[in-house]
């Protein structure tokens, strides 16, 4: 990934994580008794599975953008990108799957 | 007449024979800190498929042995040939010495007339086993001394290393390019240079793991409140355990 595109990316992620938010403070305001459990769950869901993973990606970023890419170990930018593209891939239609 | 012909034959024969043992002795010390170098970063640090980097010195080392032993071999004959010559003994002793040594002075002539061209020439050299390519003796002669010259001090860190581990892949490849395909020291050196790039790249990993640490350290006072997480600490410690300090090496006679 180049510099350039570091930021695209975390216009992006930051973008998902804003919308998963939005979703978890509906989700909090619902008062109906019937659907508290379900909403309990999936707000729980949400925070696991997608937050967990776009704050991972968030940080790879702020570290990747940091430091030179060149200066760190192959091992440790291919790590890095793996957080990144695990956080990316959460913004097709996959990440509609903690809501099912 | 003809004694004295075949006499300052042999005599020139040897002056060849000595700097070939000279070079050969050269191409060992390299060898030699090469080694040591390699041996290093082996049993200091983690390496994949550790067990080629010494396979691979070996296989030169022997090599080298067994071609500056058929170049011993030579040389003794000679003097038995240069003695039979001096003594006038039968000529039925004398010629099958000098048939022993026809390929010889084949190469010892081709190899003058390789040095007297101005660009490189590979089609007339001949492959004889115990001499040198006339390339790599020009390399060992010159270059080849130099380069010995840069692997006198003992390295102080991982950046040290690194430099010699330049310096290694240097006279590896520029000696590689100097041998004729097919001469026994082609492929343990191509082995050699292979093993080399693999250490100066784990050296180069070691070297880079500590950079990233402290520039994490850095990062982590500029932008601690947006950093702080799993990611960031999770690099730290896998960099923490890639990062060793470099061994104290003692030199023999050092204190």
């Amino acid at each position: 990934m180049t510099k350039a595109s570091y930021s695209g990316v975390m216009g992006l992620l930051l973008g998902f994580k804003q919308e998963h938010e939005a979703s978890i403070e509906r989700l909090s305001n619902m008062h109906d008794i019937q659907f508290e459990p379900y909403c309990k769950l999936l707000i729980e869901r949400i925070q696991t599975q997608v937050l967990d993973v776009i704050d991972d990606g968030i940080e790879s970023l702020l570290l990747l953008q940091s430091i030179e890419e060149s200066a760190l170990p192959q091992e440790t930018q291919e790590r890095l990108n793996a957080f990144i593209i695990a956080a990316k891939q959460l913004s097709g239609p996959s990440k509609m799957g903690v809501y099912e | 007449m003809k004694h004295e012909a075949l006499l300052e034959a042999c005599e020139q024969l040897q002056i060849s024979l000595d700097v070939v043992e000279r070079y050969y002795g050269y191409l060992n010390e390299l060898i030699f800190h090469l080694e040591s170098d390699c041996e290093l970063v082996a049993t200091n640090l983690q390496v994949p498929n550790q067990e080629t980097i010494p396979a691979a010195i070996t296989s030169m080392r022997g090599t080298i042995q067994r071609e500056l032993g058929t170049c011993l071999e030579y040389q003794l004959r000679l003097k038995q040939l240069k003695g039979y010559i001096i003594s006038e003994v039968d000529a039925n002793k004398i010629e099958p010495l000098l048939l022993y040594f026809s390929r010889l002075f084949a190469s010892y002539e081709d190899t003058l007339w390789i040095c007297e061209q101005s660009q490189q020439e590979f089609h007339t050299e001949r492959i004889v086993h115990g001499m040198l390519p006339s390339m790599s003796l020009q390399f060992l002669g010159g270059e080849g001394q130099l380069m010995l010259a840069k692997f006198t001090r003992t390295p102080k860190n991982w950046r040290d290393l690194h430099q010699r581990m330049i310096g290694h892949l240097h006279w590896l490849n520029a000696l590689l390019e100097t041998m004729v395909d097919g001469h026994p020291l082609f492929y343990p050196l191509m082995l050699s240079s292979q093993a080399t790039n693999h250490c100066q790249t784990i050296v180069t990993t070691q070297i880079k793991a500590r950079t990233a640490l402290l520039r994490l350290e850095d990062v982590r006072n500029q932008l601690g409140h947006q950093i702080s997480g799993r990611v960031f600490s999770l690099e730290i410690l896998q960099l923490q355990s890639e990062v060793c300090p470099f061994p104290i090496v003692h030199k023999e006679g050092e204190e």
